[in-house]
């Protein structure tokens, strides 16, 4: 009789294999030991933070930071505290990030598809050309549009205003016409042909055909311009960064972090205001990173 | 329920003539098959016809309307596709209905239609799953189901059992003949398949580098090719040709092929004696070859000296195939046959079966 070596029956110890997981896990304590740095800073008591610097737990953990950041406590308490007794407004903030960033992703999102599937399938003049070109945009980059899009807006007398933070990001980016393009590309034709026998116009085979197909690519690049616009700092400063109503998180914690009492930033108060900016991301991956995985694995885009 | 005519049509790629003057009428409730080798324009004349490609020239006609500018959609007709083209996204049921519901019929109505064309296929119990969750011949069925609940005027299939396995296709094949026979619609069959073709059509259009060669019932087809292309075509294994040149001797005309010499019979000698001396094409079908212990009776016997080269036993029948004056063609003899490789046979060929073609224009001559 031959016995068939089982799952636990011994094998020949795998070097590589124990290097591999190795790096791995040197690659994912480098990516979260700052995520728990900042956490852990922002659960300190403010006067604590340089004092126990060496502590990788938190000391006299408390939450106080976020109250007095979020503005929810009295600000001479704050002050006591050790904070600048300047709150960030979070809500508003809040509220103006997930506006400027689900603008910018919807729409975004909807005409690079557009784009794509006509560079993809429509037949019209020049259409290669008119493709190439686009696509070689992704080699200027895109502080260098900073200066140009600044006059355009001030023109336009939309500086300090929502549309004057959104306006140059509603349409297409070539990374993401390009993307969405080698997707389309590579759905069968015959499939578009059904539909249009069976009686859907262009516009019905796009919306119920092919977007549904492509849904992991949607999702995916959807989640990548919600979090760079999530994260975008620069732009949403010069335009909307002057008046609360438009300040998005990022911005005010900039700002929070330049208004200083002892001439150092209120560590602790800055690292709360980021933990709670951080949690949309971190939702947005929790509820999309299935999909976004599938999809990467699909497209082989890394 | 239409009829179909295509009329001087012309499919031109630049320079490429595709599809090159194309006359077809198709009458209604005929189940009519493009057959032809890849690049034949078979796809792009049925693709033509359902409004996927442009004509270049030529009118094609469903039923009394002309449909050159008419949308895909409105040419009442349905499709199946060679990858079979289900929706991924959409249940099986979602598939069959899309038409339908693009269409605003009625939601009792396509709940009819989808589950009375379900019973036909035998498909009932999949209208929930998703197309990858069936395999290939379910998924083909959708497809067909699909063309069904919208009752169409005219179906059109592009090779949709080419992506079956063998056994499978030989099942669905007549299945897609009884179907057309419970719709009594027309059907235009793509394939490249002669098996299919010979099988299922009513008709065969055969055809080669855009240019129709024949279109008959496939017994014609069989019986009397058009041309040296048409007879190679049809048939399994190929019709057997040999260069011959056809010559008097005592009174009488012989097919002179070098190594052989057959008498040419009387009923043939009057459409034949026009070319005697002339360089010519002999065709001969393996079914027409036969051992000569094996003959059967009643056949008017010519003989082919012969050498075997291969056998190949098939069960039914055996394959020989053979050499003679440095020529190889095939006989299909019966399977007691003593004949093995090397041996030399006096191959009985039929000759009250042979087709004789011009050397130049390649067609029959009769």
């Amino acid at each position: 009789m031959t016995t068939i070596a089982g799952p636990r029956a011994k094998r020949p110890v795998n070097v590589g294999k124990i290097g591999m997981w190795g790096v791995m896990a040197v690659v994912v304590f480098i990516t979260l030991f700052p995520f728990w740095w900042v956490v852990r800073t922002a659960l300190i008591p403010s006067p604590l933070t340089l004092t126990t610097a060496t502590s990788l737990l938190p000391v006299q953990s408390t939450l106080d930071n976020f109250l007095r950041v979020m503005g929810l406590m009295d600000p001479a308490k704050a002050v006591a505290l050790g904070g600048a007794g300047q709150s960030i407004n979070f809500i508003v903030a809040l509220r103006n990030s997930v506006f400027f960033a689900l603008a910018i992703t919807v729409s975004q999102v909807f005409f690079c598809a557009m784009g794509a599937y006509a560079f993809a399938r429509l037949q019209f003049p020049l259409r290669n050309i008119l493709f190439t070109l686009y696509v070689s945009a992704l080699t200027i980059p895109g502080i260098v549009l900073l200066i140009p899009n600044f006059i355009l807006m001030r023109q336009l007398g939309w500086i300090g205003t929502f549309q004057g933070m959104v306006a140059p990001y509603l349409l297409m980016t070539p990374y993401a016409v390009f993307f969405m393009r080698q997707f389309f590309l590579g759905i069968n034709r015959e499939i578009e042909e059904a539909a249009l026998i069976d009686g859907a116009s262009r516009f019905t085979t796009f919306w119920r055909i092919i977007l549904p197909i492509a849904q992991p690519q949607v999702v995916t690049l959807g989640v990548i311009t919600f979090i760079s616009a999530w994260n975008d700092y620069l732009w949403p400063l010069i335009i909307g960064g002057q008046n609360t109503n438009t300040r998005v998180l990022t911005v005010a914690l900039g700002i929070f972090r330049s208004q200083t009492t002892y001439g150092a930033p209120d560590w602790a108060g800055l690292m709360s205001g980021t933990t709670l900016a951080i949690i949309p991301t971190i939702l947005v991956f929790f509820f999309m990173g299935r999909r976004l995985l599938d999809s990467i694995g699909f497209s082989g885009i890394k | 329920m239409a009829s179909v005519k295509y009329e001087h049509v012309f499919k031109r790629y630049g320079e490429v003539i595709a599809v090159n003057d194309f006359n077809i009428d198709v009458a209604d409730k005929e189940f009519l098959v493009f057959v032809g080798p890849s690049g034949c324009g078979k796809s792009t004349s049925l693709r033509m016809l359902a409004g996927l490609e442009e004509i270049s020239e030529g009118n094609i006609y469903i039923g009394d309307r002309l449909v050159n500018d008419v949308a895909p959609k409105d040419r009442d007709i349905a499709m199946v596709f060679q990858s079979y083209a289900l929706y991924p996204h959409m249940s099986v049921y979602e598939n069959m209905a899309f038409g339908l519901k693009l269409r605003k019929t009625p939601k009792a109505e396509i709940d009819r239609r989808v589950k009375e064309a379900a019973q036909i296929l035998g498909i009932e119990q999949l209208l929930g799953r998703k197309p990858k969750q069936l395999s290939g011949g379910q998924r083909q069925r959708v497809a067909v189901g699909r063309a069904i609940v919208r009752e169409p005027k005219v179906f059109l299939l592009d090779e949709p059992l080419s992506n079956l396995d063998a056994k499978l296709r030989v099942q669905t094949r007549a299945e897609i003949s009884k179907l057309h026979l419970r719709l009594g619609t027309t059907f235009i069959y793509v394939t490249h398949d002669q098996t299919e073709a010979m099988t299922m059509g009513t008709r065969i259009a055969v055809m080669k580098d855009g240019i129709l060669h024949q279109i008959d019932t496939p017994q014609t087809l069989y019986d009397r090719p058009a041309n040296v292309f048409v007879a190679g075509f049809i048939g399994s294994p190929a019709m057997n040709f040999f260069d011959v040149r056809l010559t008097t001797s005592d009174g009488k005309l012989v097919i002179d092929g070098g190594s052989f010499h057959l008498d040419v019979p009387t009923d043939r000698l009057k459409a034949l004696q026009p070319y005697a001396g002339k360089g010519l094409v002999l065709g001969i079908r393996p079914e027409d070859l036969h051992d000569p212990e094996f003959t059967p009776p009643g056949v008017v016997a010519g003989h082919i000296p012969s050498e075997v080269d291969v056998t190949e036993l098939m069960g039914s029948a055996v394959n020989l195939y053979l050499l003679s004056g440095g020529k190889q063609f095939v006989a299909i003899v019966d399977p007691r046959t003593r004949a093995r490789v090397g041996n030399k046979v006096d191959i009985v060929a039929n000759m009250g079966n042979f087709h004789i073609f011009d050397k130049q224009t390649e067609q029959a001559i009769r």
